[in-house]
């Protein structure tokens, strides 16, 4: 009886193709996308790699240095954000601009800002001036932040201990004399070796061999290269690395979130948005699937000789379809402002603006999707293929910064990658309605398109259709 | 079989020479039918007969390869009278989600309906199929026969002057059937033409007023009982008689088989049963076997169709 019942199993999947889809080559579809996203994305260290942007208010040697370490870092890429150095105050508005407009278009995971303090050379260890580093971030690649910090003090430290090498270096009694203070009366460096051990300081031959490359820095201990400046010193719009009472203030790092101005939460609105398309996605394309079953049982034939035409079935279903969305959108958004407090109330006008476009788009992609398929059950199986894919694609399952900027031109084909770019100018980027222009242009232009191509599909519904 | 009404001779419906083509085959190869007001005109064949292709011609659903459709805009007594059509499509074409009273609402509004004559019509409906007391009631969780009612009524709220309803008794017990059949009865006592078609050959003897036998796209009989017997098989009445043995003598109005084992007599009436039944007092030999009967709808749709399975 037990064989009896698997061959049913077995004959009903091989008689249905799609369901067989589902189980064999979704999880291949997923996989394959899954893996290249991190393949190729920021976990290989290879193909995609941190994205820096360069800025300095004038070109010295200390910062030449400090460019150059960052350059031949494996991990980023490094291009300047203006061609020569922004010297003049009065530029400080145009660089501003400039600094939030590359963020804007996600040219830079993070730019690294050498303020007009910024020193020529590091100080002598004994009496270390410290040197002012920015690092603005839009706050979306909060790995990017944690890198380049982390690069930039250990350019300072490697930098800092050369000197102290040297000072020692210069300090350090000849051999001759050493062995004249007979045993025992080694000097403090000598001092610190465990017996037996090679003395720290028989391997430099040279301050430069403490600097060594980027690429090993083993005996750097980040706790005692962490020196920051004091957090009075900032402005509100920037987050500070906590301070440590340890060792001299050899850089004052400053990282900055010029987005975070007067906002709560709004990261928040991102996820708030990525969720919001992929069930907006799902719950119109069952909704779109009531076409489907109208077919099935006959109430479109009753629908199709009553007054209505087919035109009118097709928009009050997408009508209805857009209406859910932007509800289902807004509830979403109104629970985000209640509990995570998203400043929606600030925002409103862009967040109807881009709900209103998503939920055009998504409603005309159900019901291109209903027209499409020819039964309920072939909809379920197609859909999820496509919104599941469309949604890694696009960012709402895996943020985008964490694709390569391949990924991220494939995830342009899914809504999601331009819904979720225009929720982030509203609430992240706080743009004006204008800079949503190319987002709102393709959601509704795809709405139209996908429009089209349903009415065309659907046409074999048409009331004195030919067979 | 029902008065069709006198007065309403011209049809309110006219199919002439209609022909379409499915699927590389001929699915109406020139069908030509009249259908009348007031009229109950029961319409069958067998599967893949024609029978759909025909009802979606009529809806305006499907567009005839050639042929033409006619429709009446004038009533019986000649007033202007826009031409109404109500489809009943096979399945439960109504939403399992919504009340009872909400289907009626929005098919109602479908067709044009609103207002105060939207309410007043859905009560009417509601009584009319006996659905008052399930008014608020989810059409999913009504009984067959209610679900049946309800998918009939869906499609008359809008006054329809020709209704079509394919298998409208599927699956519905006899209480339910009748009760539709008496929902029809009113519909064309209200002047209004009902197509109907069906398997249930013994309920169109009955009711209906007039029968269409479709088959291999073409109409093969259109008349009333009496006529399609005499048109297929000639006399409506059969008496069979079969003796163990072969019987020597000739009778009169039989005619007997080859072994001379089976004896048949066709009658015009049973009024002439008696006469015939003395004749068999003066049988030598008493039959084995006597079997009187009535042809009916079936013995003409196998004479008309074969007995050879379809699709």
């Amino acid at each position: 009886m037990m064989l009896t019942i698997l061959r049913i199993t077995y004959l009903r999947l091989s008689n249905n193709p799609l369901e067989l889809l589902l189980i064999f080559v979704m999880p291949v579809i997923f996989f394959s996308i899954f893996a290249t996203i991190f393949s190729h994305g920021i976990a290989s260290g290879t193909d995609k790699k941190i994205r820096v942007g360069w800025v300095w208010s004038q070109e010295t040697s200390l910062g030449q240095e400090l460019h150059a370490f960052l350059e031949a870092n494996a991990s980023l890429e490094v291009s300047s954000l203006t061609a020569e150095p922004i010297a003049d105050h009065q530029d400080d508005a145009a660089l501003t601009a400039r600094i939030l407009q590359a963020q804007q278009t996600g040219q830079y995971d993070l730019i690294v800002k050498l303020p007009p303090s910024f020193p020529n050379e590091l100080q002598t260890a004994s009496s270390p001036h410290s040197c002012p580093v920015s690092l603005i971030t839009d706050g979306q690649n909060p790995l990017a932040v944690a890198m380049v910090s982390s690069i930039v003090r250990g350019f300072f430290s490697q930098k800092s201990a050369a000197l102290a090498v040297a000072a020692l270096l210069q300090n350090r009694p000849r051999p001759d004399q050493t062995h004249s203070a007979g045993e025992g009366a080694s000097t403090p460096s000598v001092k610190s070796s465990a017996p037996g051990s090679k003395p720290a300081f028989e391997a430099v031959r040279n301050p430069d061999d403490v600097f060594v490359t980027h690429e090993e820095v083993p005996w750097i201990d980040p706790k005692q290269t962490e020196i920051i400046g004091s957090p009075s010193r900032l402005s509100s719009a920037a987050t500070v690395i906590p301070e440590t009472d340890e060792e001299t203030d050899v850089v004052d790092l400053l990282i900055e979130t010029p987005q975070a101005v007067g906002q709560v939460n709004p990261r928040i609105a991102m996820f708030a948005a990525g969720i919001a398309v992929l069930f907006l996605l799902f719950s119109a394309t069952g909704h779109a699937a009531t076409l489907l079953e109208e077919v099935e049982s006959g109430t479109l034939d009753r629908i199709l000789v009553s007054q209505a035409g087919l035109f009118h079935i097709l928009m009050g279903k997408w009508l209805a379809i857009l209406t859910l969305g932007c509800l289902q959108v807004t509830v979403m958004f109104l629970w985000a402002e209640a509990v995570f407090r998203i400043q929606l109330a600030q925002h409103w006008v862009g967040f109807c603006v881009m709900t209103v476009s998503t939920s055009a788009a998504t409603a005309s992609f159900a019901m291109f999707l209903a027209s499409l398929c020819h039964s309920r059950a072939q909809l379920s199986a197609v859909s999820t293929v496509i919104i599941l894919s469309m949604s890694a694609l696009g960012g709402s399952m895996i943020p985008r910064f964490a694709m390569s900027d391949r990924m991220k031109e494939v995830g342009k084909w899914s809504f999601n990658a331009w819904a979720l770019d225009g929720f982030q100018k509203v609430f992240w980027f706080q743009s004006p309605l204008s800079s949503l222009q190319m987002e709102v242009t393709v959601l509704l232009g795809s709405a139209a398109l996908l429009g089209t191509l349903t009415w065309l599909l659907s046409s074999r519904w048409k009331r004195g259709a030919p067979v | 079989m029902s008065d069709r009404p006198d007065e309403s001779p011209a049809p309110i419906l006219t199919l002439d020479k209609l022909r379409k083509q499915y699927r590389g085959r001929d699915a109406l190869k020139g069908i030509s039918l009249r259908l009348y007001p007031g009229e109950l005109l029961g319409f069958f064949g067998p599967n893949g007969a024609g029978k759909t292709t025909m009802i979606r011609c009529l809806c305006g659903l499907l567009k005839p390869d050639s042929g033409t459709i006619t429709r009446s805009t004038t009533s019986p007594t000649g007033q202007p009278l826009p031409f109404r059509l109500g489809l009943v499509p096979q399945n439960l074409a109504v939403y399992g989600d919504l009340t009872t009273q909400q289907n009626l609402e929005v098919f109602g509004r479908l067709e044009g309906v609103s207002g105060r004559n939207l309410r007043d019509r859905i009560e009417e409906v509601l009584e009319w199929s006996a659905l008052q007391d399930r008014r608020h009631s989810l059409a999913r969780t009504l009984s067959g026969g209610m679900q049946r009612r309800l998918n009939i009524a869906c499609s008359v709220l809008h006054r329809p002057s020709v209704l079509l309803l394919d298998e409208p008794t599927v699956g519905v017990d006899p209480q339910s059937r009748e009760r539709i059949y008496e929902m029809m009865g009113d519909l064309t006592r209200q002047g209004a033409a009902v197509l109907l078609t069906t398997h249930q050959l013994e309920e169109v003897e009955t009711r209906c007023d007039r029968i269409v036998v479709m088959d291999q796209g073409t109409i093969v009989a259109d008349g009333q009982l009496n006529e399609l017997v005499r048109q297929t098989l000639g006399r409506p009445h059969r008496i069979h008689l079969r003796f163990d043995r072969p019987y020597p003598e000739e009778l009169a109005d039989f005619e007997f088989d080859a072994p001379r084992t089976n004896a048949t007599c066709a009658l015009d009436s049973m009024r002439e049963l008696p006469r015939v039944l003395a004749v068999l007092e003066r049988l030598e030999h008493v039959p084995a076997q006597i079997d009187v009967r009535s042809f009916g709808l079936q013995d003409v749709f196998l004479e008309l169709t074969g007995r050879s399975l379809r699709e």
